[in-house]
């Protein structure tokens, strides 16, 4: 099975690379320090930059799960579990780059605040999910569980969301307001902030391609299998 | 400065993006390989046992 070379294949590595390398140069070269924290400060841009795709990739198992549920058609699987992997991935990113932050801000690596808390309980969910697939029995069994899953792992993401707002906790609440405040107040800041989200958002969405081609590829490769059963059978 | 703190962020965040893309596409290139060597089986069994009229 040759895959299909589109125009996006062709257009989304590019817009990939050169938005990184704009990110890596906004981010270590133009970007100003920042007057309390520093250069560390400068760890933010891409740590923000991770939950952009977690929450789209945990969005997206949620509605696809569903979609599964409903249809049981394997498209909305394939893209269910592309996007968990994924999300996995960009959580773990977010997860490291904010204790690495944590340490020379708050003096320690990691704290039980409330949305870090969730954000782990989150980690949690999806990295379960996964673990259901590949140690189900039944594929088809193990497709429906991991689907419920998915659906009910949308809540957490939602507390995680809300958590700041809710409860007290040391984590910063939001960089931009609606009112327009926010704790960047260099229009580099801004700038840098915006690349960075652009620039790893694209690469999700690049990675979240490859990862579905895969899980097409698995499907033939299954199909194959009982075909080559069929053929020794005749 | 704590400039190896910035440093390690970024090359932590690389080498897992790096790592994740390196474990794809051995995942992609071995089910190839599994999709070619099938289907020269399939082919194979055919040609030994045809399907019947």
């Amino acid at each position: 099975m040759t895959p299909r070379t589109s125009t996006a294949d062709r257009i989304v590595p590019g817009a990939v690379g050169l938005s990184m390398v704009a990110a890596l140069y906004l981010v270590f070269i133009a970007v100003p320090n920042d007057a309390v924290q520093g250069p560390v400060q400068r760890i933010f841009y891409v740590h923000l930059a991770m939950w952009l795709p977690t929450f789209a990739a945990f969005g997206i198992v949620g509605i696809t799960s569903l979609l599964f549920l409903w249809k049981r058609e394997r498209r909305w699987d394939h893209i269910a579990t592309a996007s968990a992997e994924l999300g996995l991935l960009f959580c773990t990113l977010g997860l490291a780059t904010g204790c690495i932050w944590a340490k020379p801000i708050w003096g320690t690596w990691w704290t039980w605040d409330p949305r870090l808390t969730l954000t782990l309980v989150l980690w949690m969910i999806y990295a379960a999910y996964l673990l259901l697939r590949s140690l189900a029995t039944d594929p088809n069994q193990g497709a429906v569980m991991a689907a419920i899953l998915g659906v009910s792992g949308v809540v957490n993401l939602y507390l995680v969301n809300r958590a700041v707002y809710w409860w007290r906790g040391i984590h910063p609440a939001v960089v931009v307001t609606k009112e327009g405040e926010s704790g960047l107040t260099d229009p580099m800041m801004r700038l840098t902030l915006m690349v960075c989200l652009l620039a790893f958002f694209l690469l999700f969405l690049w990675l979240l391609r490859l990862r579905v081609r895969t899980a097409h590829l698995e499907d033939h490769v299954e199909e194959l299998r009982a075909e080559v059963l069929e053929a020794a059978g005749a | 400065m704590h400039l190896s703190y910035l440093f390690a962020a970024f090359l932590v965040v690389w080498l897992g993006v790096l790592l994740y893309v390196v474990s794809l596409s051995r995942r992609h290139r071995d089910l190839e390989n599994d999709v070619e060597d099938l289907r020269a089986l399939v082919e194979q069994r055919r040609s030994r046992n045809p399907p019947q009229p």
